[in-house]
């Protein structure tokens, strides 16, 4: 680093590349994002929750949250051959793993939420980059999740703790790691780590890490709202009646089931080298996926997981339970009791007969 | 038990929304005594019962839901439906027509062949099987003519209006013929091409502007501007 303390681009050590995010950039997908993150450009799109197939896959009780995470063939200096790399596969895996943490899954069981995650530009730490994305594109589609998550790598560059590493920064650094964390659950749903750490450079890299994430998910926040507060701000709120209160409210509030959180996995590892002794983190998925083709060598991961104050957490069952009453015998009459607003206006319209011969 | 977010205010997943005692209803989770947003929506406070209202979102199958669906595939005395959901509904032959149904004397592609479209209701639908359709009951059947047009699920309220207020201005105001399903889909049939990109043109800016209140005011002023 130079004397001013600066890094090769010109930022301080705990300073993010600029971020821009976009929600709702493609149109035929239900959910979309476009992420700016320095050079990187990433584009998510959603799909879902559909038809899981093959079926066999499926789960009885969730939905399947599948990550494709893939990068361009031009993304690279040089070039990337097109078909889908170890590294992706592995990526896109862990991804998976962690969005299932984070998605309230069991509102759709046996069918498959897709996410396609595009790398178009690259310059270090795309696969925090591609979570930002995720994060903005599952929310822009109107799946539900418990939490905004947030993803980005602290990493060690010339024996300082620094956030966010660039591409340059990350081929001469001796450290990354990569966190994915929602911070109002304060959980840990991905935490990978790269390199030789000591146990304040990893507390210190842990905290600038989180920190920077606060930073992410209100940016990824005022992307979700800015699309439907522009459109208010250009017509002007009229305050001449509440018909957007008009709907029907559930009457059936008062059961709800639990959710159950996952609580945490021990991944305690203990290598050679440095050891971490006691991190606490609170963590909802298995830790210890580690990634990247050098980190067998090198990685020494140990993270002594702790469970704090997870406290029980309900959901309204109203959107997949069936309120008795309503459920007729089969080739029973339709009850009229129970029409809605859409059918009593549509009497006057003809209807063809079956045909039959 | 303090409210933290005004009333239809729009949230984004994580937001806390209250604190306290209340009743709670989609789009909310509740943790320890603390009510959060997991949805990207409106916030509804209406009796001491708080909802989220989602802005996006594909259909969920409900029982007694009348929905438009596309034939998708014939079997002996079954069809698969097409319904835009997460499962495809099944209409069994029995559930067809209210006259008997033999397979060997009968062809079911003669009653509903693949690409038809169906207006059917759905009478059984669980988390482990799939939703059933009938299509025996009046005022239910294939659909003739006319377009359809998609439209998001969540919008579908608000294209009705109040005791189907909005609704009744568009067929009024285009001399047309509209079917609102909840599955999103919507049929219109009107007098010439002309009237049903009118109904089209209201529609999309129902979708685009369903969040923001005064919306039957700028609706017929659309329509009154753009006759012929």
């Amino acid at each position: 680093m130079t004397e001013e303390n600066l890094r090769p681009d010109g930022r301080t050590a705990k300073q993010l590349r600029e971020l821009k995010v976009e929600v709702g950039v493609l149109d035929r997908a239900d959910g979309s994002s476009k992420v700016n993150l320095g050079k990187n450009l990433v584009y998510a799109s959603v799909f879902g929750p559909r038809e899981l197939h093959p079926k066999h896959s499926s789960k009885a009780n969730k939905a399947n949250v599948r990550i494709n995470y893939r990068m361009a063939t031009f993304s690279v200096v040089d070039y990337k051959r097109p078909f889908p790399s170890r590294r992706e596969k592995e990526i896109s895996k862990v991804l998976s793993e962690a969005y299932e943490s984070v998605v309230l899954t069991k509102f759709f069981p046996r069918s498959a939420i897709d996410v396609h995650v595009e790398i178009f530009q690259s310059d270090g730490g795309t696969r925090t980059a591609a979570s930002i994305a995720i994060t903005a594109a599952l929310a822009d589609a109107g799946i539900p999740m418990r939490d905004l998550t947030g993803g980005i790598a602290a990493g060690i560059y010339q024996d300082q703790v620094v956030l966010d590493l660039s591409g340059q920064e990350d081929m001469k650094g001796t450290g990354d790691l990569p966190l994915l964390y929602s911070p109002t659950i304060d959980e840990v749903s991905l935490f990978q780590l790269d390199g030789l750490f000591t146990f304040d450079q990893f507390k210190e890299a842990f905290e600038t890490a989180k920190s920077g994430i606060i930073q992410i998910v209100k940016v990824i926040q005022d992307a979700l709202k800015e699309k439907y507060l522009k459109i208010r701000d250009e017509i002007g709120i009229s305050s001449d009646d509440d018909d957007l209160n008009e709907v029907m409210v559930h009457e059936d509030e008062d059961d709800s089931i639990n959710v159950e959180v996952t609580n945490s996995v021990d991944t305690s590892t203990p290598e050679t080298a440095v050891t971490v002794e006691a991190a606490e983190i609170t963590t909802s998925q298995e830790t210890g996926a580690m990634e990247s083709e050098n980190s067998q060598e090198t990685a020494n991961e140990s993270a002594t997981v702790q469970t704090n104050n997870v406290e029980e957490e309900t959901v309204s069952n109203a959107w997949y339970s069936v309120p008795s009453g309503q459920i007729k015998p089969m080739g029973g009459k339709p009850s009229d009791d129970n029409e809605d607003d859409s059918d009593s206006i549509l009497r006057d319209i003809e209807y063809s007969n079956l045909s039959e011969d | 038990m303090t409210i933290i977010v005004e009333d239809s205010e729009i949230v984004v997943p994580g937001d806390l929304l209250a604190d306290g005692n209340y009743k709670f209803g989609e789009g909310i989770v509740k943790r320890g005594n603390n009510f959060y947003s997991s949805l990207v929506g409106v916030f509804i406070i209406r009796n001491e019962f708080l909802q989220v209202r989602p802005l996006k979102g594909r259909y969920f199958p409900n029982v007694g839901d009348t929905v438009i669906g596309f034939i998708e595939d014939t079997n002996l005395t079954s069809w698969i439906v097409n319904i835009r959901g997460p499962y495809s509904g099944i209409l069994l032959a029995s559930n067809a027509s209210r006259r008997r149904f033999d397979p060997i004397r009968h062809d079911a592609r003669k009653i509903f062949d693949v690409g038809d479209v169906i207006k059917a209701e759905i009478i059984s639908f669980d988390r482990t099987r799939d939703p059933q359709l009938a299509t025996k009951y009046p005022r239910l059947g294939k659909l003739e003519g006319g377009r359809i047009l998609e439209t998001n699920p969540h919008h579908i309220p608000r294209i009705i209006g109040k005791q189907g207020s909005m609704i009744s201005m568009i067929k009024q105001l285009t001399n047309s013929n509209i079917m609102v399903a909840k599955n999103g889909r919507i049929w219109i049939k009107a007098n010439n091409i002309h009237d049903e990109e009118r109904v089209v043109e209201a529609i999309n800016q129902i979708s685009r502007e369903a969040h923001v209140s005064g919306l039957t005011d700028r609706i017929s002023e659309l329509l009154n501007t753009n006759k012929n």
